[in-house]
């Protein structure tokens, strides 16, 4: 057995198509493209469009685990897939799945990453050079004996990418790699993906909503429609390819960037105009979470922080992979009980405020009262979901209060679900499960919204429903918080607060944190694209300014 | 184009697939985290007020034969409900349960019970008369262990042993065997367990 | 916030758990066979002073969080004892005195006796159980069983990784919990909020399957089930800690159960 590098395959499909068992329509339908060996290939599509499925069928999983009806040919070198055992495949292909959680296959960070290695008979001497090599190139260095339990949503997603890194696989699949990293580790992960990709020993497929990063990087782009079916495939600087770019992107047009800066200030305009934000919605004194850590003690993960927020605010909650923001959100929404520290909810019926008590504790309420006060979206919504199906789950409340059906009728139109009501939450791809936590929220409109990554997994159309959404929510005086990664989001908050180790570093206008992130390196946290300065610099260091005008065209 | 091939989810008879030993392996975490729950918890508590009628208690002993009889049904393979049963009783033994490292004797003896009923079954029959065959036989197994480290003879009289075992066997058949196969149904229809044979 | 018990933290350098796991549980094993054989307070009584010397002389266990975790062992003990107490036959015997009235049902000081042994057996176990587990994680306890019982990796390995979704499980339990919660649907109190338990449990199994079913195939897909032999990242090997171990715990076995033949003759 030895560690040499395996030889990068070719990757060929030829009118490829597959439609899962229970459903009516194939998801993927007709792709016919070849990628070189040691090439990059990028995948475009809109949420729901089979790219996750495209991943598991180079992986074998379709058609080998799950049932349902294949077509026509996919091989990834001499291996035609349907013939191949996924094991088999296994061999050769390193996939890194969109959901981190299910891939942790041991307990403990070192042995995650030697398991990859382990199966391929790797030496014991190279395996223990390589791990912590891995484990360094995703910014994990120094976790090797941490509980793979413990790592938040993030870190957990760097330890799955380290694992499928580390055997160095002649075929790399990345679905959504990025999705959960905070923008150093987002950094840090396109930077390999770069190196790796000159090295030009990995044949690489990757999967990626944030355009802006991979563009440079791909060699051949392929794009999906809403059905699945190969709109594009070609080389990414050609003209055709910028035309089926914004043939799927349908919306707005333009930069991402271009586009949310035109909205931040539309949006500050009509903030202005609006009265100032009103009464205190929630005030949380002192708040501490803390967690049992490995040697009987307990952890730290959130230091005593403030905040105040006001009805018709909205607050970017950013920090890096394990600064605290779940924890947070969960301390606010009562599911966590922080370890010291008062949490209170002023509902806007005067009942519920008095002199004495200026607020209720959201871990005190009554279920039934919690829906009209309280929203909250989870960072990884499959654990969330309380319905057996689409439509179930949106409906889902105290008998007292349920949506009309025209109400969740709309609420699933809005987040482009329709089609979809009997089928199980389960079975949803990434970007279908979080829109439908957000369909759920957005038939009740809570007087406070907390949502955990809303953006992360969406395309930009999907994205755009969502800030639409929370827009419509502003208006009416809802206050939300979000927790995101992307700072792209920052310029249509009203205010930025910013974690670091569980403390607050930084809580200011959005404008002031850009200018400035309280951050090392500071730069990755920047708008990119934007013309807050220095991002131009991020810009022309990684060969952005290139790609950026297949965006721009109209 | 060239023409469709249909490509039913691998249903290699014998051979336990990755996916087969996880999926096994978790219903027994799930159970035996439920079991050292209901053992720290509750029973604990319940036990006192039950000592006057002993065998009363046993009509919710069901539940600790769940695994044995919702693996094989998922999975279908021969040794699923010894094997799920088992690490059942292991994880509730490295949980710390009142019963110890004994839970791993309880739960060999019961999972053999329902081995046994599929075997006979060729493991050919997954159905409903399957399941609370199983059930019933796994509770026997639960029975027997129990009354031979915990009831023994020369404590206890025959009466108290035999309706240990009678109430033992009803709650296997209700609990187990039909409890368990409604569950296989409804999980089955909330749309996971797509990598195994269905049924129909 | 997960209701499951943290790992006990023990001292790596002990001599319990510097052996191997296979040879706590092959001693478990004697031990656990032991308590159930032997029929008299004295040979229970050995077993359970044993386990505790090795408890707290050799294990490195951390005596303070022990307590609250033995405390349903010792009410499981207690509850034992009285119960073959008062099923005994001795109780019949109207010439000993009552220590205890319960309607029909009379404990005499025989019967007690006697139902101590059950008691004592569960205690037994009960320790036996700590010592065998707790000085080490579950990929360490696997390594062991593949190692040196040449237990099938995939067996042994696949098991490993459906314990570490044990703490997404309780996660999920929480999780399904406050979601309920959020949404309206759980009840306030006490009672009503048991009602909403077996729809949780569902949702929990669910959602478990839902993991295991990924991770099985995540698992092949990382080259798992190849059929190439698999290489160590952590080799365990025996030496003489493990044979004093064994031979101690097997003498300790033998004088138990003399020690019980010897009483009960
Ligand atoms: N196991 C499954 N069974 C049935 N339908 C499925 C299954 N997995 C996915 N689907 C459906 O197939 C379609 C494509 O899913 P897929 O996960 O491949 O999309 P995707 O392009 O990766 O989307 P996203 O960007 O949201 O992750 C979706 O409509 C989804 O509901
Ligand atoms: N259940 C848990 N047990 C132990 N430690 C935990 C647990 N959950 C989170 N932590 C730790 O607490 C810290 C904060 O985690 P949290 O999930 O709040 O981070 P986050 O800011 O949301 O990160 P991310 O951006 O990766 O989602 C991290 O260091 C994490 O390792
Ligand atoms: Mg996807
Ligand atoms: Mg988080």
């Amino acid at each position: 057995m030895s560690a040499a590098p395996e030889t990068p395959p070719r990757v060929r499909a030829g009118g490829f198509g597959w439609t899962y068992r229970d459903r009516a329509r194939p998801v993927l339908d007709g792709l016919s493209f070849e990628v070189e060996p040691g090439q990059v290939l990028l995948v475009l599509g809109p949420s729901g469009s089979g790219k996750s499925t495209l991943a598991r069928a180079l992986a074998g999983i379709v058609p080998h685990a799950l049932g349902g009806t294949w077509r026509g040919h996919l091989s990834v070198g001499e291996l035609e897939v349907p013939a191949t055992p996924p094991a088999v495949l296994g061999e050769r292909v390193g996939i890194v799945f969109q959901d981190p959680d299910s891939q942790m296959v041991m307990p403990g960070v070192a042995d995650e990453v030697a398991f990859g290695l382990e199966n391929r008979g790797w030496p014991r001497a190279e395996m223990l050079s390589r791990v912590p090599e891995a484990l360094a190139a995703v910014g994990l260095a120094g976790f090797e004996e941490r509980a793979t339990a413990t790592l938040s949503g993030g870190e957990r997603q760097r330890l799955a990418l380290a694992g499928v890194l580390a055997p160095a696989p002649g075929l790399l699949v990345l679905d959504e790699p990025t999705a959960n990293l905070d923008p150093v580790g987002m950094e840090a992960i396109f930077g390999h993906l770069a190196r790796l990709a000159e090295g030009r020993r990995h044949t690489i497929v990757v999967i990626e909503h944030r355009l802006e990063r991979v563009w440079p990087l791909a060699d051949l782009v392929l794009v999906l429609d809403g059905q699945g079916r190969q709109t594009w495939f070609g080389v990414p600087a050609e003209e055709a390819a910028r035309k089926a770019l914004l043939a799927l992107d349908g919306s707005r047009g333009g930069s991402d960037a271009a586009v949310l800066a035109a909205d931040a200030a539309a949006d500050h305009a009509m903030l202005a105009a609006a009265a100032a934000p009103g009464r205190d919605v929630l005030i949380a004194a002192g708040v501490a979470v803390d967690y049992p850590d490995e040697r009987g003690g307990r952890r730290l993960a959130l230091a005593g922080l403030d905040l105040r927020l006001r009805a018709g605010e909205r607050i970017g909650l950013v920090g890096p992979n394990g600064s605290g923001k779940s924890s947070l959100l969960g301390a606010l929404a009562g599911l966590i009980r922080p370890a010291a520290g008062t949490v209170l909810i002023v509902g806007s019926s005067g009942a519920s405020a008095s002199a004495s008590a200026p607020g209720l504790d959201p871990a005190r309420l009554g279920s039934a009262r919690l829906p009209a006060l309280l929203g909250l979206a989870f960072q990884d919504p499959e654990i969330g979901f309380v319905g057996r199906t689409v439509w179930a789950e949106v409906a889902a409340g105290p008998a007292a209060d349920r949506p009309d059906e025209a109400a969740i009728r709309a609420a699933l139109e809005r987040f482009g679900l329709r089609g979809l009501d009997e089928a199980s939450p389960f079975q949803l791809s990434q970007g279908e499960q979080r829109r439908l936590s957000l369909a759920a929220l957005a038939v009740r409109r809570p007087q406070l919204l907390l949502l955990d990554e809303p953006t992360f997994g969406l395309d930009r159309a999907n994205a755009e429903a969502v800030l639409d959404l929370l827009d419509e929510g502003r208006a009416e005086g809802q206050a939300q918080l979000l927790a995101t990664h992307d700072p792209r989001l920052l310029p249509r908050c009203d205010r930025v607060l910013a974690l670091d180790g569980g403390r607050c570093v930084f809580d200011g206008p959005p404008q002031a944190f850009l200018a400035r992130p309280p951050y090392v390196p500071p730069d990755p946290w920047r708008l990119i694209g934007s013309d807050t300065g220095p991002a131009q610099v991020v810009l022309g260091t990684t060969g952005l300014a290139a790609a950026e005008p297949a965006f721009a065209e109209r | 184009m060239s023409g469709a091939t249909n490509v039913i989810a691998a249903r290699s008879a014998e051979r336990w697939r990755t996916i087969d030993i996880v999926v096994a392996a978790i219903v027994g975490v799930v159970f035996g985290v439920v079991f050292w729950f209901w053992g720290a918890y509750v029973w604990s508590g319940l036990d006192p007020v039950f000592q006057a009628v002993k065998p009363a208690e046993y009509i919710i002993s069901g539940v600790w034969l769940m695994p044995a009889v919702v693996a094989p049904l998922i999975i279908r393979k021969p040794g699923a409900a010894l094997f799920a049963e088992l690490v059942a009783a292991i994880v509730s033994a490295i949980l710390g349960g009142p019963w110890g490292l004994d839970v791993i004797l309880s739960g060999f003896v019961q999972g053999a019970g329902a081995e046994l009923i599929f075997a006979f079954g060729m493991y050919r029959s997954w159905g409903l008369i399957a399941a609370v065959l199983a059930g019933a036989a796994a509770a026997v197994g639960e029975a027997v262990h129990d009354i031979v480290i915990y009831y023994p003879s020369d404590q206890f009289g025959p009466q108290f042993q035999l309706a240990i075992a009678v109430v033992d066997v009803v709650s296997g058949v209700l609990i187990a065997g039909l409890g368990g196969w409604l569950l296989v149904r409804a999980v089955r229809r909330a749309g996971v367990l797509q990598s195994f044979p269905q049924p129909g | 916030m997960s209701f499951l018990p943290a790992p006990l933290a023990v001292r790596s350098d002990a001599p319990l758990a510097r052996a191997l796991p296979v040879t706590r549980v092959a001693v478990g094993g004697a031990w656990l066979l032991a308590a159930a054989i032997i029929t008299s307070t004295a040979g229970e009584l050995v077993l359970c002073l044993a386990a505790l010397i090795v408890l707290v002389t050799a294990s490195g266990i951390p005596l303070r969080p022990l307590p609250r975790r033995l405390f349903p062992v010792a009410l499981a003990a207690l509850a034992l004892t009285v119960t073959a107490g008062l099923g005994n036959q001795a109780d019949a015997d109207l010439t000993q005195p009552a220590l205890l009235v319960l309607g029909p049902l009379r404990l005499t000081w025989p019967g007690l006796l006697a139902g101590l042994v059950l008691g004592l057996r569960v205690a037994a176990i009960a320790l036996t159980s700590v010592l065998v587990f707790a000085p080490s994680d579950t990929t360490t306890l696997a390594d062991s069983l593949v190692q040196q019982w040449h237990l099938p990796d995939r067996i042994a390995y696949g098991t490993v990784a459906a314990i570490g979704l044990a703490p997404l499980v309780a996660a999920d339990w929480n999780a399904s919990g406050a979601a309920r919660r959020l949404r309206g649907l759980e009840p306030r109190w006490l009672p009503g909020r048991l009602t909403t338990v077996p729809d949780r449990l569902f949702v929990v199994l669910v959602a478990a399957l839902r993991r295991a079913e990924r991770l099985g195939l995540a698992m092949d897909a990382r080259g798992f089930d190849s059929g190439l032999p698999r290489s160590r990242f952590r080799p365990l090997q025996g030496g003489w800690i493990d044979i004093l171990i064994a031979l101690i715990g097997l003498a300790v076995a033998i004088g138990a159960l003399a020690v019980g033949a010897g009483v009960a003759a």
